[in-house]
């Protein structure tokens, strides 16, 4: 395949109905919470797609893209089929959503969901499959009066049978909270994943602070596998990036761990940095059964992988952010944000993020480069080939035939203004 | 963090704050760039007032116990290790030797005495009062590349009208408050052998380490996250030979060897810092420069020096600066305040204030002009990025580098500090690079655009620290640049009070 970068156009019919609104009201109103609804197709247009919190997901063999557009804020969503092409088929699943955007892909069930939060901290889900779109009504706490209070830090995975599972950083609770729950029924069941209370994890820095509390489970990427619920979260306070698992088909407690608490050795007696590490972090399970975070370090502007064994995490620097300079000095890159994590058909991690200071995105990829047990590798970061200023909110997705999808946002000028501009990017490019 | 390494760029913000010392007595192998690349002069007068701040208790009195025959048995006096307050310090000099003389108009010393009974031991304890106690010495400069100085003969002390009290019951050794005159005699004269060991010890700290110039070896790591910008400079200072240390009636002289040691950062330039030479000694401090003037203290760095200094500290990476979360240059610049419309940046959705990172493409040079009491400085090529928060990361909206060149002048901006205020600067070959298609002005207006962002990032960057350690007692209060070299005037912190 030889394609590479596409910018995503549909016609201007799209602006207007997004500026009358009645593709998102008409789609909120016209679809009762929890029923099977058309939310009909909009024709095709010529206005470059919104990038705006884009996601990206697989089933099968259909790649699926959901996008914010900043303006009215509503959610686009629709199958990327064509979108290589430069055209996109969308549909408007709501308006006034707030910055956060998660979706995931089930290659078993051919199903995609999408999670969001309104501008009132009101969560709502979403499920499209063969048959149409289910959208719930916003996600209420089975047996409980009090709201959820949703932020735009929030994922989604699917479950077994029509279950969805859902983490959100809740603010009214101050905590990271988990869902569970079906698109038919908008009475969720709730599970606090992490309150950032002191001495969860031994050693962090709110072990021994009763004072510390909250500011956590920002970002969070949350991972479904056969056997556990696994999600992947930035503590503000502590710089830290934690780790909460559950068995998946049970509503057992999350056991919480640190995945890299980032501190920055000086050395020679210098002492510690206090690091900030999994701002942005994206797991994935490969075939093998081995699970990875991709993560970014901000600190030290570097982009950090994460290998999850049972008890032991082996950490390694993907890609530290240096380059060569006119005068022969190594400049320093802030790289690794935005990262996204897929395991090719070897089990071999690829991770996609963006350079900040090139405004580039990257791919990464790990590579033998020896014999030996366990093999030697080694991190490739490559820049690709999108024209900058590229790579905001990079997402990447595996379908089953091995193709891949790159999808993010580009701030692209449009008759002077900047304008959010979404991106698709295959193997092509890669 | 003010020490003499972190010079210039080495210093902007709190980017200094990583600095491990070993104030041992510098090694034969350590490195020594400059010979009288330091030089003090300090007021003789003022001796007294350091030495007072360095023992802010008063007299250290440090008297082990002495074991006398009194009254039929062998008792164990003192020992005393409370400093005793002094009221009044002086100091003076001559040719070659000074003398400091401490006074209490009314004091009085608790001492006690250890009696053996026949189980145990009683402690009795004796009140010594007194007027007008007194402890004196002179001292002469040891020969040598030393600061130290030693006593001319013992201490002299004196005091007036001494008696000698019981506190509580010493039946073994008094009679009510009144011990014998054998107990008195001795606690008179163990008194007078601990002021005067205590004033010995004061001298054996000599006057110029007391100021606590760089004596030792000194290593700076610029502490940052980025393992690109991790150097290290080694600074060494020695008492030097050339000139000699020297007490004269206006001034104690002396003067420091040294020398700087850098191991390359990697975002430093691929350059080598040549070599320097010995200090010109017409920039020694003029004989009588503090006769006429309200300081204390004055110090002088060679301008040679200091610029060695800053090609060390560029090539240890200090020059290397901003997108670090304790830096300076993290404060942030306010997106209106770079006028970013005029290179066509102005619409882009920022969040929050900019963000700068500065480096250097090679090593600086540094020319002292006297006449305009500043000093000019040229980096060729100087390169600073603007970062700005998108989606909330931080991207890197334009690159703007120049040849630069700029005069400022220094200004007192703390105790023991010194900020280069930039008076001018001009560019050459400006450029802008950026991932967002800028609209760039014609070249005059680039380079006046250019200029106007380098003064805004740089100013009050440049930070010119004195060569003093960090608990010195020194103050800044002048800095005058001279043909050769750049000196410091100062006064001596008020000592903290001995008394309640």
């Amino acid at each position: 395949m030889t394609r590479s970068t596409i910018h995503i156009f549909i016609t201007l019919a799209l602006a207007a109905a997004l500026s009358a609104g009645c593709g998102a009201d008409g789609a909120g109103e016209t679809c009762q919470p929890g029923t099977v609804c058309s939310f009909d197709e909009l024709p095709g247009w010529q206005q470059a797609v919104p990038g705006r919190s884009v996601r990206v997901a697989s089933t099968g063999e259909t790649f699926w893209v959901a996008t914010r557009d900043p303006g009215s804020g509503s959610i686009l969503v629709g199958p990327a089929g064509d979108a290589l092409d430069g055209e996109l088929k969308m549909r408007i699943l709501a308006s006034t959503a707030s910055e956060g955007l998660a979706m995931d892909g089930s290659r078993t069930r051919q199903r995609v969901a999408v999670a969001w939060a309104d501008r009132q901290g009101q969560l709502f889900v979403a499920v499209g499959d063969g048959d149409g779109w289910r959208r719930t009504a916003p996600l209420r706490i089975r047996g409980s009066a009090d709201p959820i209070a949703a932020t735009s830090d929030l994922d989604i995975a699917i479950g077994n049978g029509e279950t969805l599972h859902v983490v959100v950083r809740d603010r009214a609770r101050d905590a990271l909270i988990g869902l569970t729950g079906i698109a038919a029924d908008e009475s969720w069941s709730l599970r606090t994943v992490d309150d950032g209370a002191p001495g969860a994890i031994a050693g962090d820095c709110r072990d021994t602070r009763s004072d510390l509390e909250g500011q956590i489970g920002y970002n969070p990427s949350l991972l479904r596998t056969s056997s556990t619920l696994s999600v992947s979260y930035h503590d503000a306070l502590c710089g830290n990036l934690r780790l909460a698992q559950r068995q998946a088909g049970s509503q057992g407690p999350w056991t919480r761990r640190l995945v890299d608490d980032g501190d920055i050795s000086l050395g020679d007696g210098f002492g510690a940095l206090p690091g900030d590490v999994g701002r942005d972090s994206s797991m994935a399970q490969a075939a093998d059964g081995t699970t990875g975070i991709a993560y970014q370090d901000s600190a030290r502007g570097r982009l950090m992988y994460a290998r999850i064994e049972s008890d032991d995490i082996s950490r390694s620097v993907v890609d530290p952010g240096v380059r060569v300079g006119d005068e022969g000095q190594t400049d320093k890159q802030l790289v690794g944000a935005f990262p996204s994590l897929v395991f090719d058909g070897e089990s071999r991690p690829r991770i996609a993020y963006f350079d900040g200071t090139r405004a580039r995105l990257k791919l990464a990829n790990r590579r033998r480069t020896g014999p030996g047990v366990p093999p030697r590798t080694v991190w490739l970061p490559e820049t690709l080939s999108a024209q900058p200023p590229v790579g905001f909110s990079a997402d990447l997705a595996r379908a089953s035939d091995g193709s891949e999808l790159l999808v993010a946002e580009r701030l692209g000028s449009v008759d002077g203004d900047t304008r959010s501009i979404l991106v698709v990017q295959d193997e092509g490019g890669f | 963090m003010a020490l003499v390494s972190c010079l210039f760029l080495a210093c902007p913000g709190a980017g200094c704050d990583r600095v491990k010392i070993d104030d041992a007595p510098t090694s034969d192998s350590a490195r020594i760039d400059q010979t009288g690349a330091l030089r003090t002069a300090m007021r003789p007068t003022s001796l007294s007032r350091l030495y007072r701040w360095s023992e802010p208790q008063g007299l250290p009195l440090d008297e082990p116990a002495k074991t006398v025959y009194l009254e039929g048995r062998d008792v164990s006096i003192g020992p005393l290790e409370t400093p005793f307050p002094m009221e009044r310090w002086t100091s003076s000099a001559q040719e070659g030797r000074l003398e400091l003389e401490l006074h209490e108009p009314q004091g009085n010393l608790l001492i006690p005495i250890r009696v053996p009974r026949e189980v145990g031991v009683r402690i009795c304890r004796f009140r010594l009062s007194a007027t007008n106690w007194r402890v004196n010495a002179r001292a002469t400069q040891a020969a040598g590349p030393t600061w130290d100085v030693h006593l001319e003969e013992d201490p002299s002390t004196n005091l007036d009208d001494p008696r000698v009290t019981t506190v509580g019951e010493c039946p073994e050794l008094s009679t009510g408050q009144a011990p014998s005159t054998a107990v008195s005699d001795q606690l008179i004269d163990y008194a007078e052998d601990a002021l005067a060991g205590g004033l010995e010890g004061i001298f054996a700290n000599s006057p110029v380490s007391a100021l606590r110039l760089p004596r030792g070896e000194f290593e700076l790591l610029s502490a940052s996250p980025f393992d690109s910008r991790r150097g290290r400079l080694r600074v060494t200072g020695r008492p030097s030979e050339s000139p000699s240390p020297q007490i004269q009636e206006s001034a104690i002289r002396a003067a420091l060897d040294l020398g700087v040691e850098a191991r390359r950062a990697d975002c430093a330039p691929l350059s080598t810092v040549p070599p320097v030479g010995p200090s010109p000694t017409a920039g020694f401090i003029a004989p009588n420069s503090l006769d006429d003037s309200p300081y204390a203290v004055g110090f002088a760095l060679s301008g040679e020096f200091i610029t060695h200094l800053l090609r060390a500290s560029t090539l240890a990476g200090f020059g290397c600066r901003g997108l670090e979360a304790y830096d300076g240059l993290e404060a942030g610049l306010k997106p209106e305040a770079a006028e970013l419309d005029a290179v066509g940046l102005a619409d882009l959705p920022l969040q929050g204030p900019l963000e700068v990172s500065v480096s250097v493409g090679g090593l600086p040079d540094l020319e002292l002009e006297s006449t305009l009491s500043a000093v000019t400085m040229r980096t060729a090529p100087l390169r600073v990025d603007l970062y700005g928060r998108l989606r909330g990361v931080r991207v890197r909206l334009l690159s703007a580098s120049a040849t630069t060149e700029w005069r400022a002048e220094p200004r007192i901006s703390g105790p023991r500090q010194i900020t280069l205020s930039i008076v001018n600067l001009d560019v050459t070959d400006p450029s802008v690079d950026s991932p967002f298609d800028p609209a760039l002005p014609d070249s005059e207006e680039l380079g006046r655009w250019v200029r106007r962002l380098f003064q805004l990032v740089l100013e009050d960057q440049l930070i010119l620290p004195a060569p003093l350690l960090p608990d010195s007692p020194l103050r800044i209060e002048n800095v005058r640049v001279r043909p050769d070299d750049i000196l410091f005037l100062g006064r001596l912190d008020p000592p903290p009070s001995s008394r309640p």
